[in-house]
C-alpha cells in the first residue's frame, strides 16, 4: 500500500478516536431515563418535551418555526422523530430519518433548527416552563 | 524529490515568477472544479454543507511543490471562489466550508515537513481534520454541541477519502514531476 510506520500510526489514531467516542456513545445511553425531546431554534428558547408527551402520528405532525421557514415534525412510538417536510433545498434533515436514542440529532443548518433527544435524569423535576412546547 | 531545493529556495523569497503563479493560479483551478465535482455529490451524513474534502488532492499537490504559504494561498482562494462560483457566498454552507479548508491546512501543514510522514498520511490527517473543522463551524454557527454525535462517523469516513485523496495526490505529484513541469523554472 505503500504506508510508511508513522502513515499506519495516523490511520490507528484516527480509528481509535472513532471507534472510542462510538463506544462512549453506546455506553452513555441511559436507557432506564425517560427520552427527552429538545428543539433549539433561532432566537427562541430551547424547547423540551417527554417523548412520551408528544402527539403520535400523521394527525400529531406540527410545524416548528426556523430561519428559513421552519419544518414540520411528526412522532411515531414505534419508530420515533422524524422531519416530514422542511422548506431548506436540500431536505437534508428530512432524508435523516427517525431518531429513537439519546443523543442523536437531525440537524437543520438552513433553518437553524436543531432536534435532539436526550435522557434527562428527572423530567418531573425540570420545572412545568421547560416542558412545555407550542404544538399546532 | 527534485521540487525540495525549488520549495527551499521560494520559501526565502519574497516575489513569485510568473510561472509560479501560473501554476499556482492553475492549481486555484483545478481545486475549484473538485470543488464543484464534491457539490453534486449528495451529503453522505445529513449535515448540509459537510463535504467529502476532495480538493483536498490539490492542497496536498501544491505541499508537494510550494511551501506553506503560497499553499496557504491556493487553499484560501479555493475557499473563495468556490463561494462565489457555487452561489454559497456567505451562507452556511460557505462558512462550513472555511472550517473544514483552513483546519486541515494546519494540520496538513504541521505533518508535511516530516520525514517520516508519507503524502498519504498527510491526507489522512488533514481528511480527519477536515470534517472535524466543518463539524466545528457547524457546532460554532448552531451555537450547539449536538452536532458532534456525527464525529466518529465523520472521523471513520476519513479513512477511505484520505487514502483516495492521499493516492491521488501522488500520482498527480509523480506525474507532474515527471513531465518536468518543476525542472528549470
Amino acid at each position: 500500500m505503500g504506508l510508511g510506520k508513522t502513515d499506519k500510526q495516523i490511520l490507528a489514531v484516527i480509528l481509535a478516536a472513532a471507534l472510542a467516542l462510538l463506544a462512549f456513545q453506546y455506553f452513555s445511553g441511559h436507557r432506564s431515563q425517560e427520552l427527552v425531546l429538545e428543539i433549539s431554534r433561532p432566537g427562541a428558547e430551547r424547547l423540551r418535551m417527554p417523548v412520551s408527551s408528544l402527539p403520535q402520528g400523521e394527525q400529531g405532525r406540527w410545524h416548528v418555526e426556523g430561519a428559513a421557514g421552519g419544518v414540520y415534525l411528526s412522532y411515531w412510538p414505534d419508530q420515533g422523530v422524524h422531519v416530514d417536510r422542511a422548506t431548506c433545498p436540500d431536505q437534508a434533515c428530512v432524508k435523516m430519518g427517525f431518531i429513537n436514542k439519546a443523543g442523536q440529532s437531525i440537524v437543520c443548518v438552513p433553518n437553524e433548527i436543531i432536534i435532539r433527544l436526550i435522557a434527562l435524569e428527572d423530567p418531573a423535576g425540570q420545572g412545568e416552563e421547560e416542558l412545555d412546547g407550542v404544538l399546532k | 524529490m527534485a521540487s525540495s531545493n525549488k520549495k527551499q529556495a521560494l520559501a526565502g523569497k519574497r516575489s513569485l515568477s510568473v510561472r509560479d503563479i501560473l501554476f499556482l493560479s492553475l492549481l486555484v483551478a483545478m481545486s475549484l472544479a473538485l470543488s464543484a465535482v464534491e457539490a453534486a455529490i449528495p451529503p453522505f451524513i445529513p449535515l448540509p454543507g459537510v463535504k467529502l474534502g476532495l480538493a483536498n488532492i490539490i492542497t496536498l499537490t501544491a505541499f508537494g511543490f510550494f511551501p506553506r504559504r503560497q499553499v496557504f494561498l491556493v487553499v484560501v482562494l479555493r475557499l473563495l471562489l468556490a463561494g462565489l462560483v457555487l452561489g454559497t457566498f456567505l451562507t452556511p454552507a460557505f462558512w462550513i466550508s472555511w472550517g473544514g479548508g483552513l483546519v486541515s491546512f494546519f494540520i496538513m501543514a504541521i505533518f508535511t515537513g516530516r520525514k517520516s510522514v508519507s503524502i498519504v498520511g498527510v491526507s489522512l490527517a488533514g481528511a480527519a481534520a477536515h470534517h472535524g473543522g466543518q463539524l466545528l463551524m457547524v457546532a460554532l454557527l448552531l451555537s450547539n454541541t449536538g452536532v458532534f454525535y456525527y464525529l466518529p462517523w465523520l472521523f471513520l469516513s476519513a479513512v477511505p477519502v484520505g487514502l483516495f485523496t492521499g493516492f491521488s495526490a501522488k500520482s498527480v505529484i509523480q506525474a507532474l514531476s515527471n513531465s518536468g513541469i518543476n525542472g528549470t523554472i
